[in-house]
């Protein structure tokens, strides 16, 4: 059997090559997402509620939609900061918070990072009233 | 005068794949292909750590949850979709949905059992 080379192989078309990668970069540009993504941490008090906590003084946090209620005192975003660390001045606290029904999770959010500047707070999320 | 050689016709091609190999090269490196909440608007934050894993249980402005684009109905269910059996719950909310909402949807998860949720918003660079 003689299996002879041909003397001149063609080269590979470069045309079919770049219709290959045209494809795959298509495919990439199109399919991929830039957006970067981060975790806020959401530490909920569950059931229980925070009746589970009864040894420590609890303080009711209530976001609102331009402003927060701090055991039913107003407060605007500018001062609730100074105002919880007074809270915290004498040992850690136990802050329940929750949203009032206007208050987006944008808003909500935006506040969960106010209040956690404070490291002494103990933060638990409890389920609005119905 | 001398005709150019043969050659020399090639190089612009070449030139043309190089640039369409390193666009490409750029986008499977920079893209992250996973597409999570379709329509969602996600929550602005900054300053936080970055670059979470985007596989999370969008939650629309209406308060439906969705993952990976199929509702889901039921907490339980998704949960039970879940391989491991302590997970961390990770919810992608729209920033309109109400709050109250959230927190809701947050204790149907805890009183399910689960211990960690966080959610995700979008970093956006200070």
């Amino acid at each position: 059997m003689a299996l002879r080379r041909p003397s001149k192989r063609r080269r590979a078309s470069i045309t079919s090559l770049i219709d290959v990668i045209f494809l795959l970069l298509l495919f990439f540009m199109l399919s991929s997402t830039f957006t970067r993504f981060s975790e806020v941490e959401m530490v909920a008090s569950g059931t229980g509620g925070v009746a589970s906590s009864s040894d420590e003084a609890v303080d009711r946090l209530t976001v609102g939609t331009d402003g927060f209620v701090l055991n039913s005192v107003q407060l605007t975003d500018a001062d609730v900061a100074s105002t919880l660390a007074e809270l915290t001045q004498d040992g850690p606290a136990v802050l329940a918070v929750t949203a009032e029904e206007a208050v987006t999770t944008q808003r909500f959010v935006d506040a969960l990072a106010l209040i956690a500047a404070n490291p002494g707070l103990d933060i638990r999320l409890v389920e609005p009233p119905t | 005068m001398r005709r150019p050689k043969p050659r020399a016709k090639a190089e612009p091609v070449i030139s043309l794949i190089n640039i369409v190999f390193l666009i490409l090269i750029f986008f499977m490196v920079a893209g992250t292909l996973a597409q999570p909440g379709r329509g969602i608007e996600f929550v602005q934050t900054t300053g936080l750590e970055c670059c979470s894993d985007p596989d999370a249980l969008a939650i629309s402005i209406d308060g439906t949850l969705s993952y990976r684009g199929e509702p889901v109905l039921e907490v339980e269910a998704y949960l039970s979709s879940l391989d491991s059996p302590n997970p961390l719950v990770r919810l992608l909310p729209d920033q309109s949905l109400p709050a109250t909402e959230l927190l809701r949807i947050i204790a149907k998860f805890k009183s399910a059992g689960v211990e960690r949720v966080v959610i995700l918003t979008e970093a956006q660079s200070a």
